[in-house]
């Protein structure tokens, strides 16, 4: 989502020019309204002053000139490069593992238990701002996931995805900015991973509006996935798809000089194969009957469903201490009747004019769909709709998280520098027996 | 199984609104109340990295994706739902 254009139109900052010190735009970008600030004048007499500001408006007229030469072409206009890394742990009913190591086998009579999701997670990530001209751009993201124990169950068991998966995404988007009042976007990429492809395409409208103090963005998003289902000895059944439409309606809006709101409404229509077409669900014989207490069944969901979601946020800069607070919630409900509320608070506190620290907090609450189970009391039905992915319980969710970032474009002239760096880490925990840590690098860069 | 419930599905037989609309025209109607312009030179502190919308936006992708594959509440905000192993949720 686009928030309001507080830079100049070419994505080039307001402030430091031509090294003029902190400068500040007029209304539209006009020069003749700009004006200095942050520096201590000397009185001066009215003929002077008055060839001063001649002056500052000339040199400021040709640094502009001279950027917007600069902006035809191609060129990086940024870079930004992560690397995260999590470690999860806890107990999900679609896994079976029983211990930290693998095994090929599990007890039966214990089936509908909870096994270990252990998993290492390895995350690469860079994305490129590229400006073909001065109105053509393309921002570029490469994200690659390396996964031990993507989904470990006891059908996953012998399919390699369980014990060490690669993902790979390309997702590119390319604007095109018609005129000061509309830009459009195409969004498209590509997913990999065992054993699913993934194709994504749509475009959106963003409208700049009251000299981009309201931003209204409308988009829409068709996704493609291909994946092999497997059966519960691990034979690969062949091929399945499901297809995903997605709309969306975003606005932004300043409200004063220090408060910003912004706010989302969405909707996600979905068919085709909506199982994973790995996991699977512990179903409990008649006791008495000879043979195993519990065996194992595929999931199985309906074959289309609508998901929608509204969000809203409101950001509020304090100038007196250096504090921006952000307050968001997000409600989500599905017609499978899974419900979500989801709350989050940010506070970002600079520490000096170049470093500051984000910390947030995050509630997440959920109530599972309709046909969400433990287990499935035999006989059943094959067509019974059914999941025990834990991931989908009704739960809830904690997270909380600190983040430290210097950027070198305000340090002392000694080091200063086009870029930044941060580091983070972030604690969630679900009340499902479920916990993650993530520690995460970063590194952008203005060209 | 179940009745199909989409967001913009209204209970138009009893006159009300459902869920989704009347909370899009309680945020519509407290954004137009602040429909001030602010003129770009008073947007210093807009301006300032922590007030973006996405303040960092690998940042944001990673936890994103988190929650994704851990809870049933994707989808609906533009995004892609699907894909990867938490494609079910």
């Amino acid at each position: 989502m686009l928030g309001p254009r507080v830079a100049r139109a070419d994505g080039a900052p307001a402030a430091d020019i031509a090294g003029l010190g902190e400068l500040t735009l007029g209304p539209l970008g006009s020069v003749e309204s700009a004006r200095v600030e942050g520096r201590s004048v000397a009185p001066m007499p009215d003929a002077a002053a008055a060839r001063q500001r001649r002056r500052t408006a000339a040199e400021l007229e040709e640094a502009i000139a001279a950027d917007e030469d600069k902006a035809d072409g191609w060129a990086v206009e940024d870079m930004h490069w992560a690397l995260g890394g999590f470690y999860q742990n806890g107990l999900g009913l679609q896994s079976r593992a029983k211990a930290t190591t693998f095994t090929h086998t599990f007890d039966r009579t214990r089936a509908n238990e909870r096994g270990i999701e252990e998993a290492y997670i390895l995350e690469p990530q860079l994305l490129i701002n590229l400006r073909q001209n001065k109105r053509f751009r393309h921002e570029i993201y490469l994200p690659v996931d390396i996964v031990s124990a993507a989904s470990p169950d006891g059908v996953d068991l012998v399919a390699t995805a369980s014990r060490a998966n690669e993902s790979f995404t390309v997702d590119v988007t390319s604007t095109y900015q018609t005129s000061e009042l509309l830009d459009f976007s195409f969004r498209y990429g590509f997913h990999a991973e065992e054993p699913l492809r993934s194709f994504d395409a749509g475009p959106s409208l963003t409208f700049h509006l009251a000299e981009n103090n309201t931003v209204v963005t409308l988009s829409a998003l068709i996704v493609s996935d291909g994946f092999d289902p497997l059966a519960l000895n691990g034979k690969d059944l062949g091929y399945t798809s499901r297809s995903t439409f997605s709309g969306n309606l975003s606005i932004s809006q300043i409200l004063s000089p220090t408060t910003l709101f912004d706010a989302s409404i969405g909707t996600t229509e979905q068919w085709g194969t909506l199982s994973t077409g790995w996991n699977s669900v512990a179903v409990r014989n008649p006791p008495g009957e000879p043979g195993d207490l519990y065996t194992r069944t595929v999931e199985r969901f309906p074959s289309s469903r609508n998901r929608d979601a509204i969000f809203a946020r409101i950001s509020q800069h304090i100038p007196g201490t250096h504090t921006t607070i952000k307050g968001s919630y997000r409600f989500y409900w599905d017609e499978n009747h899974t419900t979500a509320h989801t709350g989050e608070v940010q506070i970002f506190q600079y520490l000096t004019p170049w470093l500051y620290v984000r910390a947030h907090g995050r509630l997440h609450q959920q109530k599972a769909p309709i046909f969400w189970t433990t287990y499935l009391q035999a006989p059943f039905k094959e067509t019974t709709w059914r999941t025990s992915d834990s991931d989908l319980e009704t739960l809830v969710s904690r997270e909380a998280g600190l983040k430290l970032v210097l950027l070198r474009d305000k340090v002392g002239k000694s080091w200063r520098g086009p870029d930044s760096f941060d580091v983070s880490y972030l604690r969630y925990q679900r009340s499902n027996s479920l916990h993650a840590d993530f520690v995460s690098l970063g590194y952008a860069r203005t060209f | 199984m179940s009745k199909h419930r989409s967001f913009f599905a209204s209970s138009a037989a009893k006159g009300k609104l459902s869920l989704g609309p009347r909370v899009s025209l309680i945020l519509l109607a407290l954004a137009l109340g602040g429909c001030v312009v602010v003129p770009q030179n008073r947007r210093r502190y807009l301006a300032d990295p922590t007030m973006q919308t996405v303040d960092d936006p690998l940042d944001s992708r990673a936890r994103e994706k988190l929650h994704t594959a851990r809870e049933a509440a994707a989808g609906g905000n533009g995004q892609p739902a699907g894909g990867g192993c938490g494609c079910s949720n």
